[in-house]
């Protein structure tokens, strides 16, 4: 992974210094709010429900067990011992005091990590698949360009002050692990027929309160243009984004208002510019040199089946089930992807105690080269073990409730923080979710539903992705009471959707019932269970759901 | 999201405390406590603007920020307490739900 050199330990050292004398300037009153807002929110700073929270960059979702064992220490030291972890595969922590926040910081640094441009109108954490280095698919680690953009884009002094907040997201594969489509920039990684790396690039995409697809801006863009085109992107978005109302400063708007194909030629047209000053291109040297940070472990050779592997499978039902749903295939023979499933039954989504964080750190160095991921689905990622020792690492996850075996299924939900943490919220979301997955509990039952993606936003800023969820649940605020908006057939995946409000809300009592029939509804049309939820979905559309669930009204 | 109290019944004074960040509520004597029932309760329009420029006189003494209403109701037990759920979850100062590393029993059921 990236390791700071001299440049960067100095650079963020003087940041934490410069947020400390901000802070204390603060406290005294010497800087206002108004003053110090937009300070502390490029620091990830945010004041929500119940006190500050402080979102930490883990760019492109990639730890390892030292970062990992710092959370857990901050978590413990400054927080209520537990962590959340996001759908842009940042970490948040919900009780930070301010003035502890400088001293948090220069912990972080310690072990190369900030929390820079987790918040305010610049560009956020670049997200990648959270596979990256390991899928099968891949024709290259997109986490090398995901580092690229962050360099070219922390503390750009051109893009400190966009019309909002911009994000990036970066997959290598043809699957889509990422949501590529629904970011402001959505960049595949791809070769030409001519075997050259390339991108293809989609802009425009968000959810948010106006849910839409990126634009498909370019098929292939050279490896080496990367930056000079995504610096023509930003450049038309600085110039011609809204600046007078919030709610419509995205880039998404821009595309949707001008039409996409007079932002491409704005685009290209300043890439041009760009391009022929020649600042921005990237030498092969420079790509490499980032590329070898993120150099293949030195992977042992193994043969392809691992007979303890096989043999835990037949010995035990329990491994069995987490083999099935919660190890991918490797790219490399003998090794597998292993998924840490945070949505134990019942427990509230993507949350991890400092213990549970200690020991998944302990099972990345021991067990898959010192790394962890985090996917934007809120769960973490052990991405190189080899399959003779997952049924060590299993047994290790079940002892501190780690072994989930729901990857992919009903009850691995993406549940924001909603009204329980979330000053913006309108309603809950984390009780919604425990009480469906309280609902589909029986495992056995979850493996009859299959692959099926619920996701639930507490408000319309969509921070719990609903609008690419297969079952979308938004909550709302109807004469003070909390409502729930169902959608239908969302998807994040390279196939990406919007869902569909399938018609009048439901309240919080009959939210789950109505659940339940979807899913009952879909097993009961389904031609087989090879056909899953959003198959079946976009074969027969909404009118069967809207029937079940409304019939009797 | 945030909805500042308006009309006429109850109203306590909250913000968050600027260093901890914690929910308060404005005391009669002028304090800032963390627990709503020390708040002292504005019953008419005088009061509550009356009370919210208090308020706002401490976040410019760099007390508190984010000053604003909260609307009251009586409850079962015949106490003031808050009318939206927003406010209520904000008064508990945790959520609705166990966190992790919680003993369950922390909730009722």
């Amino acid at each position: 992974m990236y390791r700071y050199d001299e440049f960067d330990r100095q650079f963020v050292a003087e940041r934490v210094e410069e947020f400390r004398d901000q802070v204390a300037r603060r406290l005294s009153g010497e800087l206002t709010e108004d003053e110090f807002r937009p300070l502390r929110l490029m620091n990830g700073v945010y004041l929500q429900l119940h006190a500050y929270m402080l979102r930490i960059a883990i760019p492109y979702g990639t730890l390892n067990g030292r970062k990992l064992r710092r959370l857990a220490h901050i978590a413990r030291r400054y927080d209520r011992g537990f962590g959340h972890f996001t759908t842009r595969q940042n970490l948040q922590f919900n009780w930070i005091r301010l003035e502890d926040v400088p001293d948090i910081l220069a912990e972080l640094a310690e072990v190369e990590m900030h929390a820079i441009q987790t918040s305010g109108n610049c560009i956020r954490n670049v997200s990648a698949d959270h596979f990256a280095g390991a899928a099968a698919d891949e024709v290259a680690d997109p986490r090398v360009y995901a580092e690229i953009l962050r360099q070219w884009s922390s503390l750009h002094p051109e893009f400190t002050f966009l019309p909002r907040k911009f994000k990036i997201a970066v997959v290598a594969s043809p699957a889509d692990r990422a949501a590529i489509q629904v970011h402001d920039i959505g960049l595949q990684v791809k070769r030409n027929e001519a075997g050259e790396l390339g991108f293809a690039v989609w802009v425009g995409g968000g959810l948010g309160r106006t849910p839409m697809i990126g634009r498909k801006v370019r098929d292939f863009l050279p490896e080496a243009e990367l930056l000079s085109y995504c610096e023509a992107i930003l450049r038309v978005y600085n110039l011609h984004g809204r600046r007078d109302n919030k709610y419509k400063a995205r880039l998404k708007i821009l595309v949707h208002e001008a039409g996409v194909d007079e932002i491409a030629r704005d685009i290209e047209a300043e890439y041009e510019a760009i391009r022929a000053r020649g600042a921005l291109a990237m030498p092969q040297e420079e790509i490499a040199r980032i590329r070898a940070y993120f150099a293949p472990p030195a992977f042992a050779q193994l043969p392809a089946r691992s007979s303890v592997f096989e043999a835990a499978k037949a010995d035990s039902r329990s491994f069995a089930l987490f083999a099935e749903r919660n190890v991918a295939p490797h790219k490399v023979p003998g090794y597998g992807i292993v998924t840490i499933s945070l949505k134990a039954i019942g427990a509230p989504p993507g949350d991890a105690t400092a213990e549970q964080m200690e020991l998944v750190a302990d099972l990345a160095e021991r067990y898959s080269f010192d790394e962890v991921r985090v996917s934007h689905e809120q769960n973490l990622v052990l991405p190189h073990v080899r399959l003779d020792d997952i049924p060590a690492v299993h047994a290790a996850l079940a002892e501190a409730n780690l072994a989930t075996p729901n990857a992919g299924l009903v009850t691995d939900i993406i549940a924001c923080p909603g009204l329980d943490y979330c000053a913006l919220a309108n309603a809950r979301s984390i009780p919604v979710a425990q009480r469906i997955a309280r609902r589909f509990a029986d495992i056995e039952r979850q493996k009859q539903i299959g692959d099926l993606k619920i996701k639930i936003s507490g408000c319309i800023n969509a921070c719990g992705h609903h609008h690419v969820g297969h079952i979308g649940i938004l909550g709302v605020d109807r004469k003070g009471e909390e409502f729930y908006q169902i959608t239908l057939g969302g998807s994040g995946d390279e196939t990406c959707s919007i869902g569909e409000i399938v018609g009048k809300g439901f309240s919080s009592e009959e939210v789950v019932d109505a659940v339940e029939t979807i899913i009952e509804t879909y097993l009961g049309l389904r031609q087989g269970p090879e056909e899953t939820f959003l198959a079946v979905f976009r074969r027969v559309g909404e009118a069967p759901f809207r029937e079940a669930l409304y019939a009797d009204a | 999201m945030k909805k500042e109290a308006k009309g006429a019944g109850p109203k306590v004074l909250t913000a968050n405390a600027l260093d901890s960040g914690l929910v308060v509520f404005r005391t009669a004597d002028g304090r800032w406590s963390t627990d709503i029932a020390e708040a002292a309760v504005a019953w008419t329009k005088g009061e509550a603007d009356a009370l919210l420029a208090l308020g706002e006189a401490d976040a410019a003494r760099n007390l508190v920020v984010d000053v604003y209403l909260v609307a009251m109701t009586e409850g079962e037990n015949g106490r003031l307490v808050p009318v939206l759920l927003r406010e209520a979850i904000r008064a508990a100062r945790r959520p609705t739900i166990v966190m992790p590393g919680e003993d369950p029993s922390v909730i009722a059921a």
